[in-house]
């Protein structure tokens, strides 16, 4: 355990370089033929956008731009059993402003966060009142972005059990809510599993927005069953990154470490598949999602700081820990608020089954946005865990 | 021949010139602890080595010479859809005047060289003490692999049955001819003797793709050794399907990175060669490069590499299950003679015959003490002394 220290990012200028020249080389190549009209990201990454994505990343697209945002806000590293942390730390508004830990996942990073910051630490610079400010601590995964790499794969619950010591032993707070998506809510559910307030542990109430720790229940209900067949196609579709990087991501990481484009196209097809890209024309285009400069800070944090391989090894480590079952007879006993994004890929269960693993006090459906909720829909997503936050937090 | 240009491989300067510098600029990745064996994939201090070996001291000349061994060609073959091919291949006419045809098949990771050392012996056995059969050996590469051509839209192993079909009897004359393979090679053969069963006299596999379909009258309940085997399968898969789960429904995801870095596409493949091969696994690299020698396993990733093929390769596992080749119709089954030979892989279960027998008319069954996946490339004498033996007894 050690007292954070202050931290700024600063890229050295020669890595940017390396980084550049990369994909100022790459050689485009041929994929396969699509029919007119047809989805150009049928076999995954589409080649022309890649070929638009990466003009811009060398013509207009400025890391040191992005490297200001990021460190806009307090910044700091701590070590906690042996495994070093950063995270942002930002104090809220308000006389005594409610500790949340949002954590993000993959192939995400701490930047997920970046549009929420202000509405969610400062509500009344945005028309709300200054006592529902939250003070947020938002760290980076082991492994992943400015976080210490790990000697071998750490997983969700071994995270889970580091935030909070890092929330109560590091940073003093002796409670605090948390709240996560894709990693994020597989960790936030396993503090509030096995770090509640009810089990000797800090966290008083979690806020999920993706289903992963899973409850103590077989689907019975049709809606449950149906639920299941879903699920069940979703990852025979989308599943092929997850079964490679639960058993060998060694495998994948040679070219996704040396090659900043082929890094780029794995993350961008990610962001491509579980977002919401849904445009007023009724037509799908992923900068209905995100802006060139979110997908490429997105890719560049992996990038700068080498973790693409480190980061896949998150699900080697959920492997390793035995999955994210609850255990029959359990389940999560503080407030649990559950956000069902329309395009989210990992979809919750219908509510008979959730409340068989979950104490829901807040069931939040929503018509606009997917898998990077934070990044897609802003205030909505601020909005909702805010309401949460109110709702618990006496 | 009818309609075939010659062709030989070449390595170009430039082209050689640019991998080094690019194997001279590698971002490595770090490694967890625990990986002396590959438990987490491909082994960094193997991949080190390798890649200094490929900058350093691989000759890609003396590659290319040896790759130009035989004959080579290059054949435009139309399928079925309209799409033109270029087939690559090499031909090795046998000994003596009733040499038998037969078409040599790879697979992924693979390319045509799998076969080179098994060419000759197989070609001409006299030359190796042997008697029994020769043959005139053909060996193609898979569309989408190596210097056959990269398909626009991708296809499958029955289109490619076609294909081989149509060099063996338009572009090269024979009436019949038997064939032989492993890995998407034995799924191309099976076809092949599927879809053209009048033409193959006999077929041999080291692996058995094509699948029964079990809810038919004809088909026997499951027994336990076969269900307890399909367990066994399928556990091992869980392990190790991460690969073909990529490639089967996203294959672009990856192929911007093993396009843009060597070591990133030797990093891909070399897992393979290391889990399928013969390999000792007690060890973390020598092993490896016992039975798969810097030579051999450069020349394999330097095809790739210089042929710019691992996209299309890769996506052969998109379009090989969207063409629903690999289910048997009811009450299907191959019916030309099958000798099909078992080589050791990984820890994986020996296949019970009588699964075997539910698809394919087994005629001769081994099950082989030496050699992997790569069997051709492995244990030369030991696999064309089998293949020859195999169709002396078949025909």
């Amino acid at each position: 355990m050690s007292a954070p220290t202050p931290f700024k990012i600063d890229i050295a200028q020669s890595l940017l370089d390396k980084i550049k020249a990369k994909v100022a080389a790459y050689e485009w190549h041929e994929m396969p033929a699509i029919a007119e009209g047809g989805n150009r990201w049928a076999y995954g990454t589409d080649m022309d956008y890649m070929r638009e994505l990466c003009a811009y990343w060398l013509s207009a697209y400025d890391w040191r731009k992005a490297e200001a945002t990021l460190n806009k806000y307090p910044q700091f590293k701590a070590t906690v059993d042996g495994q070093e942390i950063h995270f942002i730390h930002v104090k809220g508004s308000g006389a005594n402003p409610e500790p949340l830990l949002l954590t993000h996942g993959w192939p995400g990073s701490v930047f997920e966060f970046f549009d929420v910051i202000e509405p969610l630490a400062h509500p009344e610079k945005f028309g709300g009142d200054a006592n529902d400010g939250v003070t947020l601590i938002i760290p980076s995964l082991p492994g992943y972005g400015f976080s210490g790499k790990p000697k071998t794969p750490i997983g969700p619950k071994g995270t889970a059990a580091l935030w909070d010591k890092l929330m109560r032993d590091v940073l003093g707070y002796k409670t605090y809510i948390a709240q996560g998506g894709d990693w994020g809510s597989v960790v936030t559910g396993y503090l509030g599993y096995n770090h509640s307030t009810l089990k000797g542990g800090g966290a008083k109430a979690v806020h999920l927005n993706m289903f992963g720790i899973r409850p103590p229940a077989l689907p019975e209900t049709d809606a449950e069953k149906q639920w299941a067949a879903g699920a069940g196609m979703t990852f025979e579709l989308e599943g092929a990154y997850l079964r490679l990087q639960m058993t060998k991501p060694q495998t994948l990481s040679y070219g996704m470490m040396d090659s900043p484009v082929g890094a780029a196209a794995w993350i961008v097809e990610k962001f491509y598949a579980w977002s919401d890209k849904r445009g007023a024309d009724g037509k799908e285009h992923i900068e209905n999602a995100f802006t060139k400069d979110q997908l490429l800070t997105s890719v560049m944090i992996y990038l700068v700081t080498g973790t693409f391989n480190t980061a896949t090894w998150f699900y080697r480590g959920m492997f390793e820990e035995g999955g994210a079952n609850m255990t029959p007879g359990t389940r999560i006993d503080v407030p649990v608020g559950i956000a069902c994004y329309p395009k989210e890929f990992l979809v919750f269960p219908p509510r008979s089954m959730m409340d068989k693993g979950f104490n829901i006090v807040q069931w939040t459906e929503f018509d606009h946005g997917g898998h990077f909720a934070a990044m897609e829909t802003k205030t909505v997503f601020a909005d909702d865990v805010r309401n949460f936050v109110k709702k618990v937090k006496a | 021949m009818n309609g075939a240009t010659e062709f030989k491989v070449t390595f170009d300067d430039a082209a050689i010139a640019d991998i080094k510098t690019r194997l001279s600029m590698t971002r490595l990745p770090n490694e967890p602890d625990g990986n002396a064996h590959w438990d987490y994939g491909t082994n960094l201090s193997y991949m080190e080595r390798l890649i200094a070996e490929w900058r350093d001291n691989f000759d890609f000349k003396a590659a290319e010479k040896k790759l130009n061994t035989y004959k080579q060609y290059r054949a435009a073959l139309t399928d079925d859809k309209g799409q033109t091919h270029q087939v690559h291949f090499m031909y090795e006419k046998g000994s003596g005047p009733d040499a038998v045809p037969l078409i040599l098949t790879h697979g992924w990771p693979s390319t045509f060289r799998e076969f080179l050392e098994v060419t000759d012996m197989l070609a001409h056995p006299e030359k190796y003490g042997r008697s029994g059969p020769a043959f005139d050996v053909i060996v193609p590469s898979l569309i989408g692999y190596g210097y056959s051509s990269c398909p626009a839209v991708p296809v499958g192993p029955a289109v490619m049955a076609d294909l081989w079909h149509k060099l063996m009897t338009e572009v090269l004359g024979y009436k019949t001819y038997v064939a032989q393979a492993c890995d998407w090679g034995s799924f191309v053969t099976s076809r092949l003797a599927l879809q053209h069963a009048d033409a193959v006299r006999a077929i041999h596999l080291t692996m058995l793709p094509l699948r029964p379909y079990l809810r038919h009258e004809s088909q026997k309940p499951v027994s336990e050794e076969e269900g307890k085997w399909i367990k066994e399968m399928g556990a091992w898969w869980r392990q190790e399907e991460g690969y073909r789960s990529i490639q089967s429904t996203k294959p672009m995801a990856l192929a911007f990175g093993l396009m843009d870095s060597p070591a990133g596409l030797a990093g891909w493949l070399a897992d393979k060669y290391y889990r399928l091969g013969d390999t000792d696994k007690t060890t973390t690299m020598d092993g490896m490069i016992a039975r798969f020698p810097f030579e051999t396993i450069l020349t394999q990733f330097s095809i790739y590499w210089f042929s710019g093929s691992i996209n299309s390769a890769n996506t052969l596992y998109k379009a090989g299950p969207a063409e629903g080749s690999a289910l048997l119709k009811p009450g299907e089954k191959v019916s030309v003679p099958v000798a099909y030979s078992e080589y050791p892989m990984d820890v994986l279960p020996v296949t019970p015959r009588s699964w075997a027998e539910r698809g394919y008319n087994i005629q001769r069954w081994r099950i082989m003490e030496k050699g992997g996946h790569f069997a051709a490339m492995e244990e030369p004498e030991y696999f064309a002394d089998d293949v020859r033996d195999a169709f002396a007894e078949l025909l």
